[in-house]
């Protein structure tokens, strides 16, 4: 038994008439997942971007870092986590949808997180409205959130 | 003394009778009020007062009425330094050295500087009144509610003119909380500022070149604090730097002769002369050549300024302070294209990329990232460089003093009648002559001879590193304009275009023109270039 495969049975209980029931711990784990996805897209946008930014050479932040005092820059990236809500909590809940529906109904861990990461791109692609510009960082993004995703479950069966 | 300080008089009076005064004759002409000096005489450097009287002296040849108002006003106190050999047409350019008659004793004592500074009363023509702010902000008050007045009879005119030549306070986080830092250490932030203007609705057309003095962009906007919806009344202007940056005037170089500021390129921009009186080696830009505009308008020597200064200011317009305000939230954190939309800015940015030695191939972001990484480890070096010498100057001086004071004990204590006997005595030049002789002087001299030169180094060093980040800012700008007219909505396109509108003015409706020989668009040239 592989640590996905592991995972879809772990923290589930039979009860008496053979149905399962979903103990606190579980729905502690799910909503930690919640919050791990919601809390690191921005950022993770972000460090893709910044990073793309220093490699081409230009970028808003980028060019504004010397120029301007961090603590502003810092108050844009608040401002900026707050619009971005919109878009991270649909994505984590996406996240966490997948996980119950291929890990804990069907089954299927090793194939958790594929299908949220395609419909999460589709999603950002759709509510940020400027494909040409945000494609590559999102799917960047996308890459390292799925990663990220498929780490905290393995990390999940390590707790 | 000066009347209007005079403890007897009630300033609010002072500040009237000041403007009754400075008003007469000239509620018809276009206006134009200068603000300078320093905060204090040992923040009042004589290059303030120099830049001052050429601006004064450009706006009076393009026929506008002007309202000075330095310093202390006509008081007859110190309110202006120099040191000597370094500055102004009253340096008489003598030897620095014989102006110091115990180099040795100053450089040990590490007064050199101080022994070099000469205090003076300024020499500003035509100076309306001190620019202590609870004298300053009634005057302004009034030449410019006297002008609004004047509009309804004469539509001819262009909104006054207000330049500020002194410095500035920075604030934390605030745009609009930055200050002018007036005489008698008075300030006014720009938020007290747009309140006066919001209160009487004036239109106004601003330079501001102090440290921080993008903040008083805000002035053109409805509230001060945020937002982008502009004020019903017409105001733009051009300021040194952003909200956050020290200016050029705050550097090392006010205290040379090689002192430039924005108002050194601005005004020459639209006197065709530079401030020592010779013809601009680069012609001025009409943007406004195609729609026939007779004079060089303010936005033309602003965009002149972007392009050939050299020195540490990154300044803006109103405009493009809008254009950066503007700029949507999810752009500012994406990478962006190397190709550039074809509009004033990238031409400006072209021609500045040229000048810092890119070729046309290699003008990439990345190369410009590049040349900025290799520039700040150069300003990174020399300031190390400057720290070790400093250390260094230090401890020579350190044990020369107490080799001094050892002998001479008086000399530890100037303010003492053993220290006059000493002075009295003839003494001090023996002393002096003896210190030179000691070989460990020697060092000391050399020590603070090449932290000047490192001092001017460092100071060349800020002024090409911040051609770099102008290049980038450049672009920026290009990119952001276009944007606008991409993504920006009716209202905001409108509010731009209206920014520029107000600044593409000329300096004055009815002054002749000051320049001759005008180029056409910018973009067109390059076009043709191409």
């Amino acid at each position: 038994m592989n640590n996905l495969e592991h995972l879809a049975t772990k923290g589930h209980v039979q009860n008496g008439d053979g149905g399962e029931t979903e103990p606190g711990r579980f729905r502690f784990r799910t909503f930690l997942l919640f919050l791990f996805i919601a809390g690191l897209c921005w950022p993770v946008f972000v460090i893709t971007t910044g990073s793309l930014s220093a490699l081409f050479g230009e970028g808003s932040v980028v060019n504004a870092w010397h120029l301007q005092p961090r603590r502003l820059i810092l108050q844009q990236f608040l401002e900026a986590y707050l619009y971005t809500l919109l878009v991270s909590v649909p994505l984590a809940l996406l996240a966490v949808a997948d996980y119950r529906i291929l890990v804990h109904k069907l089954k299927k861990p090793k194939y958790t997180g594929l299908l949220w990461i395609l419909s999460g791109v589709a999603l950002t692609v759709y509510l940020l409205s400027s494909t040409n510009q945000v494609l590559l960082p999102v799917l960047l993004t996308a890459i390292c959130l799925f990663t990220g995703y498929r780490l905290f479950l393995w990390l999940f069966r390590m707790a | 003394m000066n009347m209007f300080n005079s403890t007897f008089l009630p300033r609010k009076l002072a500040a009237l009778f000041l403007v009754a005064s400075t008003n007469l004759g000239t509620a018809f002409a276009d206006t134009a009020i200068i603000a300078g000096g320093g905060y204090d005489l040992h923040g009042s450097q004589a290059q303030i007062e120099l830049n001052v009287k050429w601006v004064q002296q450009v706006l009076q040849r393009a026929g506008l009425s002007v309202h000075t108002f330095f310093t202390d006003g006509g008081d007859e106190a110190f309110d202006v330094y120099r040191i000597a050999g370094d500055v102004t047409e009253a340096d008489d350019g003598a030897d620095a050295k014989s102006r110091v008659p115990y180099e040795a004793l100053a450089r040990v004592f590490r007064n050199y500087e101080e022994a070099k500074t000469q205090y003076y009363n300024n020499t500003v023509p035509e100076n309306a009144g001190t620019t202590r702010a609870d004298i300053l902000l009634p005057a302004l008050s009034e030449i410019l509610s006297a002008n609004s007045d004047s509009d309804t009879d004469s539509v001819s005119e262009s909104p006054p003119l207000f330049i500020y030549n002194g410095h500035g306070g920075p604030s934390r986080d605030k745009p609009d909380e930055v200050t002018l830092k007036l005489w008698e250490n008075t300030s006014v932030t720009a938020r007290e500022f747009h309140a006066l203007l919001e209160e009487r609705s004036t239109d106004l057309r601003f330079v501001f070149t102090q440290c921080y003095s993008g903040g008083f962009h805000r002035l053109a906007y409805k509230n001060s604090s945020s937002g982008l919806e502009l004020a019903d009344s017409t105001r733009c202007g051009f300021t040194a730097e952003s909200a956050w940056r020290l200016a050029e005037g705050c550097s090392a170089s006010v205290e040379s002769r090689d002192y430039r500021d924005y108002t050194t390129y601005f005004f020459a921009a639209l006197d065709g002369l530079t401030r020592d009186g010779e013809s601009l080696t680069e012609p001025v830009v009409d943007t406004e050549g195609a729609d026939g505009a007779e004079n060089t308008g303010l936005r033309d020597a602003h965009l002149y300024t972007l392009q050939h200064a050299h020195s540490t200011d990154l300044s803006r317009s109103t405009s493009e302070d809008f254009l950066i305000s503007w700029q949507p939230w999810l752009e500012r954190w994406l990478p962006v294209s190397d190709s550039l939309p074809a509009n004033e800015y990238s031409v400006i940015a072209e021609s500045l990329a040229t000048r810092l030695g890119l070729d046309g191939e290699d003008t990439s972001g990345r190369a410009i990232r590049k040349q900025l990484k290799k520039e700040r480890e150069n300003l990174a070096s020399i300031e190390k460089k400057i720290s070790e010498q400093r250390d260094s100057e230090y401890w020579d001086a350190w044990d020369l003093q107490k080799m001094a004071i050892e002998k001479w004990p008086f000399l530890a204590a100037p303010y003492t009648d053993g220290y006059a006997r000493l002075a009295s005595s003839g003494l001090l030049q023996e002393i002096s002559d003896w210190l030179s002789a000691l070989p460990r002087y020697q060092s000391l001299l050399q020590n603070q001879n090449q932290l000047q030169s490192l001092y001017a180094e460092q100071l060349a060093a800020e002024r090409q590193l911040t051609q770099w980040y102008k290049l980038l800012h450049l672009r920026k700008l290009s990119r952001l304009k276009s944007d606008l007219y991409v993504k920006g909505d009716v209202n905001e396109i409108e509010s731009y275009e209206r920014l520029v509108a107000c600044e593409s003015q000329p300096l004055s409706r009815e002054g002749k023109s000051l320049l001759t020989d005008k180029p056409a668009d910018p973009l067109q040239v390059s076009q043709q270039r191409d």
